[in-house]
């Protein structure tokens, strides 16, 4: 009974020791996140006004939802940020096994947009099950690479881990999800990585990574991908079917010019450019603010990254410190996609850009990680601002 | 070993974050730069094209009118079908293509013909001419009821249109088909007759829904200003009528024109070529018995072959030339019309006086040139207005060789046959003339003095004689009057511009009298017309540079150019005919008569009242009075109490027809048939051959047939070479014939 009592008693101080106040968080890190967060309202509302009067009834449709759940995201952060993150290997177990569901779950639901089962629908909630999985993987690696440092050098162990990131890859990729694919391959190669994985995995890993590419191509995703390709080398060769996103989208950048038509000034945006508060919202900041404009969020993107590793580099332990790393590359390489993607250097996979695409699951997800990161950066040496 | 770890892991750390730090900056950057300033230029045209349509709204051009407002070109309001064929759904296309084609109704576009349209893959593509109002109405009525409007449409556009089909055609040119003004008055005054093209310019939306905010801006098209010609539409009717009488008449080869001009300020009451063209259908080929000359010329020289491409070539230059305003883009020889000028200028320099006289042995030798007169024989001893009279070619290069070279020169200067007129179309040529800055020889000379060697466009000449005769002033010659806008008002005026004066009013005067006596004794006898003081200048200049090989037939270009009244001159008219196909090429012949016909017709129009002499009044013509219904007593008397007798045919009472109708004209002493039955078979009577018969043999077979003659032109000394209704064909007795009747003049 005692030994329960203390027990529960135990697990009761611990669990309220998470709420306790620790450091103060890193303010630079944070305006980073606000101010991307800000600027990317602003665009939304700008992007969306057109679309959303035309096929909503009100420009303010997009504005409106995305801002409530900013300001619901930007509490849930501060809340987050108060929160030890290591309550979340608490949570570990709970969270990756509800995220396989919804991987696995997901795959029954009926196709939506076209082919593709992404999107699970409960309801009161929208979202897609890949999202969470980013994060699920993100902190199981984490997890396990921290926990069992020593085994790091044991192939079998490795082998192990990729094999999880194996398992994430596969159910996302049977959504056929090229990009969310792609995004966690390589999320799960740098905390491997990072955490220590052997050269010779490393390099193994790039074979696997480079035929399990070619193998999806040549497989069931013939048509699909080659077509991507077809009219990303082309997107000419069907200006009014498929490659007419790419093509809008490149117009839109290109009558930006240096300087951009100013804000608000887009014209593409008026149902030129299909959807243009998802996916494509870049082409329309490129549009409005021109290439300085964009310049600076790409940089306001990179300094995100950057902050985001320096606070990793202080972190108190190896877990806070790959937990940090996961979640900004993750943001980072997701903007570096989309602009690819925007700008037609890369084929076309959907994938959207990290607070400015519309999507408020998505938004508020991606605040409740950046609190993480805050978290983080609180019991970090890092020299406060 | 911990720390050795955590080296470890900074070091990877880092060597992420640099890669992506350097991957994504290059591969963003590489991407933003590729797009925005490689291919920036490329993308924005293309997004603007697809963001903005931009309509072009044709502006009405302006009118032509006549100097009384009469419209000469207008622009009337029709539609053009165009459809967007890559909009439209296949499955309709069929029924759409007959459809189309039964409501164009025009020949070229025929079901398939439309149908191969709307395969086409296009957004926009145009289908047929433009129709009118009521077919246009029709469409628009399928195109509602089908519910095609997003693929077919009607858009309204101006087309030009010449009332008065060839009229003037030369001098108002056409337009092409973006009504852009080609030849003419339609290209010298395309810029005041275009307006301006309006624009809408208006965001588009890939779907064609509506904007939140609208985009469109609209430029109004303003209408072309109208233009107002001195062109007196009647003269022009009355000249081109006689003109094409007479190209017809004498088979002229190389077309024929005439000008008039209003001599006391240079304005040009009309202005033709025949054979033109309608404007109206540009460019069907009126020449085309040149064309057939040619292409048979061409195969002869090719062992009967010809080429697509050569024929085409052909049809083309021939299509230019009908194009051509021989006016003022032809020079030629002016032949003896010229001895007005050496006439006027030696007057002027006082080398020649009214009292000096000349002896023509029928030549005159010039250095080592001998000069043949057109009278062989010589025309002896005579004044100077014999010579004019006589059209003598010694005594008009002696004249010539008097005044000497540098004051001819001179005055070929000042009357302006050096340089261009300035008149107001375009293509006018420049003359071609000896020696405009040394001295001209004394061969030289004389060749000039009678109009030969020399070249110069008939506006210049024009030009040149009504300063010689209005008193000496010489005013630049011109076509528009005005330039309104589209309300009518006026904006602007085109004044008479005095050039110089280049004689005195005395010499000018002088000169006149010399001129009528052209035409009332000398060569120009066939342009006299009763009861008016005409005169003029005969020409006829043997074409030397052309028909000189051996064998080949010379060719003549054949002119008049008259004046009235001849005591105060108010018009001229120049004509010449350019190679007449026939026999004794004389311009007195050939040319004076349809000159008098035109100065009959227009001077009365203009208010230049006629004084009949005695025995002018005799031949003068009497209307018939209207007698029907009458009794035959009352008609007789009253037939003939105007000077005209009578036959009856029947027992009635009372005149039930009568021939000729009321209100014909008539010779004095005509005769009236008066038919009292109604049920009487009217009389028949064939109607006699009258060529070359003299006025009262003419008058004989007339009455002997039972017709009444009207005579027209020259009737001293003349013979009958025309008349109005064919030999043989039976007509009511008392019909009026209409007999034109000249002398021939066979010196110049």
């Amino acid at each position: 009974m005692a030994e329960k009592s203390e027990k529960r008693v135990n697990k009761k101080t611990s669990f309220r020791s998470y709420f306790k106040k620790t450091g103060k968080f890193d303010l630079t890190f944070f305006f980073l996140v606000a101010g991307l967060t800000v600027v990317g309202l602003i665009m939304l509302f700008s992007a969306s006004a057109p679309y959303a009067a035309s096929n909503r009834g009100s420009s303010y449709y997009f504005i409106l939802r995305q801002l409530g759940f900013a300001v619901f995201g930007f509490v849930l952060m501060m809340v987050v940020s108060r929160i030890d993150y290591h309550i979340w290997q608490k949570f570990l177990g709970v969270i990756v096994f509800v995220t396989l569901v919804m991987l696995v779950g997901v795959l029954f639901t009926p196709a939506q947009k076209g082919q593709f089962h992404r999107w699970l629908d409960l309801g009161f909630i929208q979202f897609q099950p890949s999202e969470i999985g980013k994060f699920a993987l993100i902190l199981l690696l984490s997890f396990l690479i921290a926990k069992n440092q020593k085994r790091m050098t044991n192939f079998k162990y490795q082998i192990f881990l990729l094999f999880i990131i194996g398992v994430f890859c596969g159910l996302v990729l049977a959504e056929n999800h090229l990009s969310a694919t792609i995004l966690l391959f390589t999320i799960g190669f740098v905390l491997m990585f990072v955490g220590g994985m052997s050269m010779k995995l490393v390099g193994g890993m790039a074979i696997l990574g480079a035929s399990g590419f070619v193998l999806a191509i040549i497989t069931g995703l013939i048509s699909y991908a080659s077509d991507r390709i077809k009219y990303w080398q082309d997107p000419w060769l069907d200006t009014r079917g498929k490659g007419f996103q790419t093509i809008q989208s490149l117009l839109a950048i290109g009558s930006g010019g240096l300087m951009g038509r100013g804000i608000g000034q887009s014209n593409q945006k008026y149902l030129w450019l299909p959807e243009p508060q998802n996916d494509f919202i870049f082409s329309v900041v490129c549009e409005e603010l021109g290439f300085i404009g964009a310049a600076l969020i790409i940089i306001g993107f990179g300094l995100l990254v950057w902050r985001g590793f320096v606070i990793a580099l202080k972190a108190p332990d190896k877990f806070g410190m790959l937990l940090s790393i996961g979640l900004v590359f993750q943001v980072g390489l997701q903007a570096v996609l989309n602009i690819l993607v925007v700008t037609n250097t890369i084929p076309n996979t959907g994938i959207s850009l990290p607070f400015f695409s519309y999507g408020g699951t998505s938004l508020v997800m991606l605040l409740v990680q950046m609190g993480i990161v805050l978290n983080i950066s609180r019991s970090s040496k890092v020299e406060k601002v | 070993m911990a720390k050795q770890n955590k080296r470890k892991i900074w070091y990877r750390a880092l060597v992420v974050l640099l890669i992506f730090v350097v991957f994504g900056a290059v591969s963003t950057g590489y991407g933003l730069i590729n797009t925005i300033f490689v291919n920036g230029e490329k993308y924005s045209k293309l997004a603007e094209q697809q963001q903005l349509q931009d309509i072009v709204t044709k502006a009405k051009r302006g009118n032509i009118y006549d100097k009384n407002m009469n419209v000469l070109a207008t622009s009337a309001t029709v539609w053009q079908l165009f459809v967007a064929p890559s909009n439209m759904d296949e499955k309709v296309k069929d029924s759409v293509a007959e459809n189309i084609s039964n409501l164009l109704n025009q020949k070229k576009y025929t079901k398939e013909k439309v149908l191969e349209i709307l395969k086409k893959s296009t957004n926009y593509e145009t289908i047929g001419q433009p129709v009118e109002q009521e077919a246009a109405t029709k469409i628009r009525e399928y195109i509602t009821k089908e519910k095609l409007g997003s693929v077919i449409g009607l858009t309204e556009t101006n087309e030009r249109y010449y009332p008065n089909g060839n009229l003037a055609s030369t001098v108002l040119g056409f337009v092409g088909k973006d009504n852009q003004g080609l030849g003419g008055v339609e290209s010298q005054y395309d810029n005041v007759l275009t307006g301006t093209a309006g624009r809408v310019i208006a965001a588009k939306t890939p779907a064609g829904a509506e904007l939140p905010f609208s985009y469109e801006k609209v430029v109004d098209a303003k209408e072309g200003d109208s233009v107002v010609l001195t062109i007196d539409e009647y003269i022009q009717s009355v000249v081109e009528k006689h003109l094409q009488e007479n190209v017809e008449q004498n088979s002229v080869n190389n077309r024929a024109a005439c000008i008039v001009m209003d001599v006391n300020s240079g304005e040009i009451l009309a202005m033709a070529t025949k054979p033109d063209f309608d404007p109206n259908e540009p460019f069907k080929l009126t020449l085309k018995s040149r064309v057939k000359k040619e292409v048979k010329k061409k195969k002869e020289s090719n062992d009967g072959k010809i080429s697509k491409k050569e024929k085409a070539e052909i049809e083309s230059a021939a299509m230019q030339e009908q194009w051509r305003n021989k006016a003022v883009s032809d020079i030629y020889e002016p032949g003896s019309v010229f001895k007005i000028i050496t006439g006027s200028a030696a007057l002027e320099e006082k080398t020649l006086f009214d009292s000096d006289t000349f002896d023509c042995p029928g030549y005159i030798k010039i250095a080592d040139r001998t000069y043949k007169c057109a009278h062989r024989e010589g025309h002896g001893h005579q004044s100077l207005a014999q010579a004019f009279m006589n059209s003598c070619n010694p005594a008009f290069i002696t004249i010539g060789q008097r005044l000497g070279a540098k004051n001819f020169m001179k005055y070929r200067k000042s009357f302006g046959l050096e340089d261009k007129t300035g008149v107001d179309l375009p293509g006018e040529s420049s003359s071609s003339t000896h020696n405009t800055t040394g001295l001209m020889t004394n061969v030289e000379l004389a060749s000039e003095s009678f109009g030969q060697t020399l070249k110069i466009t008939p506006i210049q000449l024009i030009t040149a004689i009504s300063a010689a005769v209005n008193g000496g002033y010489l005013y630049q010659p011109h076509v528009v009057k005005q330039v309104q806008d589209s309300d009518g008002n006026v904006k602007q005026t085109v004044n008479s511009t005095l050039v110089r004066q280049v004689i005195s009013e005395d010499t000018s005067k002088a000169l006149c009298n010399y001129l009528e006596g052209v035409v009332s004794e000398g060569t120009g006898k066939n342009a006299y017309v009763p009861g008016y003081r005409i005169g003029g200048k005969t020409g006829t200049a043997e074409k030397t540079d052309i028909g000189t090989k051996e064998g080949e037939a010379k060719k003549y270009i054949c002119s008049f150019c008259g004046i009235a009244p001849a005591d105060n001159p108010q018009i001229a008219i120049l004509m010449l005919i350019d190679e007449p196909g026939v026999d004794s090429p004389y311009g007195g012949t050939l040319v004076a008569p349809s000159v008098g016909k035109m100065f009959e017709e227009i001077l009365p129009y203009l208010g230049v009242s006629a004084n009949y002499t005695d025995s002018e009044a005799k031949e003068l013509a009497v209307s018939t009075p209207s007698v029907v219904s009458k009794s035959v007593n009352d008609a007789k008397k009253e037939i003939k109490s105007k000077g005209l007798i009578c036959s009856v045919i029947g027992d009635g009472k009372t005149v039930t027809a009568q021939s000729p109708n009321g209100s014909s004209i008539i010779p004095s002493g005509g005769k009236v048939v008066l038919y009292t039955d109604s049920k009487a078979k009217k009389k028949k009577v064939k109607v006699p051959d009258f060529k070359g018969l003299t006025v009262s043999e003419a008058n004989d077979r007339a009455v002997e047939a039972g017709l009444n003659m009207y005579i027209n032109g020259n009737t001293s000394d003349s013979t009958a070479y025309a008349q109005s209704v064919p030999k043989g064909k039976k007509v009511d007795a008392g019909t009026v014939v209409t007999v034109s009747f000249r002398e021939i003049v066979t010196v110049e």
